[in-house]
């Protein structure tokens, strides 16, 4: 169990806007939640539900989009760091947070060496020498178990595999001890077996290190696998949270609800697949009300009114939330 | 429905380029100036006036005279009609015969494809210059070769392109005739293969003019193209080379006509490719 | 990286060939009887043919190639029509303004071009991505025997800082660089600015921002390198208008080169230098772009090391 005490990580009433010439769009509203130390916290929802970009404003890795957080704040071991300088962001990345991507191939510099991209963030934070880092390098290799570790350093991206490249991803995410790691679904691009692999790597890490990760994706069984608690996002919102096996026995929103029973279960008869009818909309078409109104099996009148707040549901193993108006009446 | 047709799409995106639109006025300006003839120029390009040699820029020659007192601004006026002439026929030739060859290249393949290609990347050996003027030095001087000459080394660069779309057509009709009947062969060249192609042509075509005008002028600068009498833009400019320093006017004005010129083609260029482009905005 | 170079060289020596093939048709589709040139006007129809006889000039096309090809091979590229020196005495002492003018062109091109691009890049969208392209696409439009002559004007006639012309000091290459550059920065700037912001909207760069690089760099340790090896290209293509812009440069500046040695020759009809003249700018052409590939591989590691 997660010591809930310290938190490493929380979010407050998050607003992330792209803004062009004549128009803003709100990709992520009043999203709120926070990390324990030492917990795996997941992060869910569709392709375009806002939960990409939300971990790319806990270290303001906007650049060269139109993304600016317009309101709340990221608060990293109690510190708003949504106002600290891009000097003093620059040194947290990589030391205190790290981040791995999606696509391990295109993550990485093609025309440089392993072992000189690793030790570039080595050096960055710290005084070693290339020989010095080189052998940390090295270390963090093996740990991450990649066998021939010394000949790996003196080779290019494109030499190994998408499993090892991930690998190596992790490697130099984790060469400076940051106490949180951000993983935008680091599985997805990845064999299945493979994917066994990383996410096993990720989970001794977590146990071995205490080192807390956000990790992000769409796909539920990551989340049974590697998850204490999950978020689930929709239209940039947060719709529920809960500990995962509550998420899984019983998820309480109707869009969770749906994602859940929408995965076939091995062994069980089916007739046909369950699916969410309908579109995530688009940002600049959001519905009024409850975003998700359009697709609910449930909704009421007041659904497509009036948006529900975030209310808080009893009988959780943790603390638990659902942005529904049916919980409204659940609630004492 | 109306409002997003590709059409509106891409005029909208051209006019928020103030510098296109410039350019486009000033060619369409040209082009007025062309087609009505000596009528505009204020006096005749060929006029002499022994009274007036090399005088610099006053109220009754806004351009200034030159050796033998011609009024400059109107023979820059008359070569406005030559470089635009000769480098429009040149380019659309090129265009023409660059699209047929790459064209059937493309469709037919194997020997006759790869003799072509050897051949543009013979032609792509030498630098531009350089071909243009050893087509003139076997064709002799004078403007219509000059013509020949810049039609010729600017058909390559449109049978690659085109070559290159039909390349890229004929494998997109494999996968269509595999899933469909195979009926609509040329509603899907010309619905999906054309326009792609289409802008790639139309962008190069507008580099290539000015391309063309730079190459004429160069040719007729260094006494192959136009005669030095001619009111020419290049051959202007090979005169006035000899009156630097007492009447720079001579050579300043001619030359300032091609930099704009070229300078208005290149921008509309630029202008239709960003317009044309799917990617921006 | 070996399979990548021997493929490269067998490419281009036959390209070789048939450019020195396709150069000595050329030039016996000049209109004009060499014979009677180097005989004169007055010489009778008979001493004409004789010497005609004497030159080879008889003797069928292919064996006339053969015989000049192996004449190449030996350093011999026949004599000069006009003078009666051999032609590769006549272009050995060009090379040198024509290769000093090429390289200072190049040199600040390559400078001023590449930073213009790679902060317009950087800036995207913003003033100085304006005025880097304003500059560049007036850089490609200018006539450069204007831009010469009117450096010329401000330069020697009015200031009176440099010289019009000839080969006498360093300063004599100033105008000429800059007229020869302008053209070439600006095909330099306008490349590598799209080059470099395709490179920017990899995913390596965000990666390279999430460990903590400050934006100087991410640009100069990772952007920059990946855009060059595309660069690289460019440049070989733009020695090749280099080249051709040398003819005009040359003779506006009224420099000894190669350049301006083909004019001349061509006005004289000397068709032998025409030949050689011709030969050397399209086998220079085609070397440096095998040279630029060649580069090219060695940057690339996927070429490299496969």
């Amino acid at each position: 169990m997660a010591n809930t005490a310290e938190k490493i990580l929380e979010i407050k009433d998050l607003k992330i806007e792209f803004v062009s010439k004549d128009s803003s769009l709100t990709a992520v509203n009043g999203v709120s939640f926070h990390i324990n130390k030492g917990e795996i916290l997941g992060l869910v929802g569709e392709s375009g539900c806002g939960k990409t970009v939300t971990s790319l404003a806990i270290m303001r890795l906007f650049k060269d989009t139109n993304g600016k957080i317009t309101q709340g704040g990221v608060y990293f071991k109690d510190q708003n760091i949504t106002t600290v300088s891009d000097r003093e962001m620059a040194v947290m990345r990589g030391e205190e947070i790290a981040m791995i991507f999606q696509e391990p191939l295109t993550s990485l510099n093609p025309v440089m060496r392993i072992g000189d991209q690793i030790c570039e963030v080595i050096r960055k934070h710290t005084q070693k020498t290339r020989s010095e880092a080189m052998e940390i390098a090295k270390a963090m290799l093996m740990q991450v178990g990649i066998p021939r570790a010394a000949q790996v350093l003196q080779d290019y991206p494109h030499q190994l595999s998408g499993g090892m490249n991930q690998r190596v991803m992790i490697a130099m995410a984790m060469s400076l001890n940051p106490q949180l790691l951000i993983a935008d679904e680091p599985t997805t691009a990845l064999d299945v077996t493979i994917q066994a692999q990383i996410l096993d790597l990720m989970r001794r890490i977590n146990r071995d290190h205490g080192m807390s990760m956000l990790l992000i994706t769409h796909d539920l069984g990551v989340v049974a696998e590697m998850c204490q608690r999950v978020i689930v996002m929709y239209a940039g919102r947060i719709v529920e949270q809960a500990d995962v096996v509550d998420l899984f026995k019983s998820p309480k929103h109707p869009y969770s609800k749906g994602l859940i029973h929408s995965v076939p279960v091995i062994g069980r008869r089916a007739d046909r697949l369950e699916s969410i009818p309908g579109n995530v909309p688009m940002l600049a078409k959001m519905p009024e009300g409850c975003k998700f109104a359009p697709r609910c099996k449930y909704k009421m009148d007041r659904c497509e009114k009036e948006e529900p707040g975030l209310f808080m549901v009893d009988g959780g193993r943790q603390e638990r939330s659902c942005r529904c108006w049916l919980m409204e009446e659940a609630v004492i | 429905m109306n409002n997003n047709s590709p059409f509106r799409i891409f005029v909208k995106k051209f006019t928020a380029r103030k510098t296109s639109v410039a350019a486009l006025i000033y060619i369409l300006f040209l082009l007025m100036l062309v087609l009505s003839g000596e009528v505009l120029a204020p006096y005749g390009a060929h006029e002499f006036d022994y009274q007036s040699l090399l005088q610099l820029p006053s109220a009754r020659h806004l351009f200034g005279t030159d050796e033998f007192g011609r009024d400059i601004l109107s023979r820059v006026m008359v070569g406005a009609r030559l470089s635009l002439t000769v480098s429009l026929s040149a380019v659309t030739f090129a265009a023409l015969s660059g699209t047929v060859l790459g064209l059937l290249s493309g469709y037919f393949g194997g020997l006759p494809d790869r003799i072509m290609m050897r051949i543009c990347d013979v032609m792509f050996s030498f630098p531009d210059i350089i071909l243009a003027i050893a087509i003139v030095a076997i064709l002799g001087p004078g403007l219509e070769n000059v013509l020949i000459a810049v039609a010729i080394f600017g058909i390559p660069s449109f049978a690659r392109i085109m070559r290159g779309s039909m390349l890229s057509l004929k494998q997109n009709l494999y996968v269509e005739a595999a899933r469909s009947i195979g009926v609509k062969n040329s509603s899907i060249i010309f619905k999906h293969i054309f326009p792609g192609a289409f802008s790639s042509l139309i962008v190069n075509y507008t580099m290539r003019i000015g391309t063309a005008i730079l190459s004429a002028a160069s040719l007729s600068f260094l006494g192959m193209g136009a005669k030095p009498t001619d009111a020419e833009w290049g051959a202007m400019l090979s005169t006035g080379r000899d009156y630097i320093g007492r009447a720079p006017h001579v050579a300043f004005f001619p030359g300032l006509a091609i930099l704009l010129t070229v300078l208005a083609f290149n921008l509309l260029g630029d202008g239709l490719r960003d317009a044309l482009d799917p990617k921006i905005k | 990286m070996g399979r990548y170079l021997i493929k490269r060289l067998l490419e281009t020596i036959p390209l070789l060939i048939v450019v020195s093939f396709v150069v000595f048709l050329f030039i016996r589709l000049i209109p004009g009887d060499p014979a009677r040139l180097v005989a004169g006007v007055d010489a009778t129809i008979e001493e004409v043919e004789l010497l005609r006889e004497y030159m080879g000039l008889n003797k069928p096309i292919l064996i006339q190639y053969v015989d000049y090809i192996k004449g190449i091979l030996t350093g011999d590229l026949g004599t000069s029509l006009k003078t009666g020196d051999a032609v590769a005495n006549m272009l050995l002492p060009r090379y040198k303004p024509t290769i000093l003018l090429a390289f200072s062109s190049m040199g600040w091109a390559l400078i001023i071009g590449l930073t213009i691009g790679i902060f317009s890049a950087v800036f995207r969208g913003r003033w100085p991505d304006y005025i880097g392209m304003l500059v560049a696409v007036i850089g490609i439009s200018l006539p450069s025997f204007w831009t010469g002559l009117m450096l010329m004007q401000l330069f020697s006639v009015n200031l009176r800082w440099l010289p019009t012309g000839g080969l006498e000091t360093w300063k004599s290459f100033i105008m000429p660089s800059i007229t020869l550059g302008a053209g070439i920065m600006a095909m330099i700037a306008r490349f590598s600015r799209s080059e470099m912001i395709e490179t920017l909207r990899n995913d390596y760069i965000r990666t390279a921002r999430a460990k903590g690089l400050n934006e100087f760099e991410v640009i100069t340790r990772h952007a920059l390198r990946n855009s060059m090896v595309q660069v690289m290209t460019v440049i070989g293509l733009q020695f090749g208008f280099l080249l051709g812009g040398s003819v005009v440069v040359e003779s506006v500046f009224s420099l000894p080169g190669l350049g301006r040695l083909l004019i001349d020759s061509i006005n004289f009809r000397d068709y032998t230098v025409i030949q050689a003249e011709l030969m050397i700018f399209s086998f220079q052409f085609i070397m440096i772009n095998l040279i630029v590939d060649v580069l090219y591989g060695v940057m690339n590691p996927k070429i490299r090391y496969d």
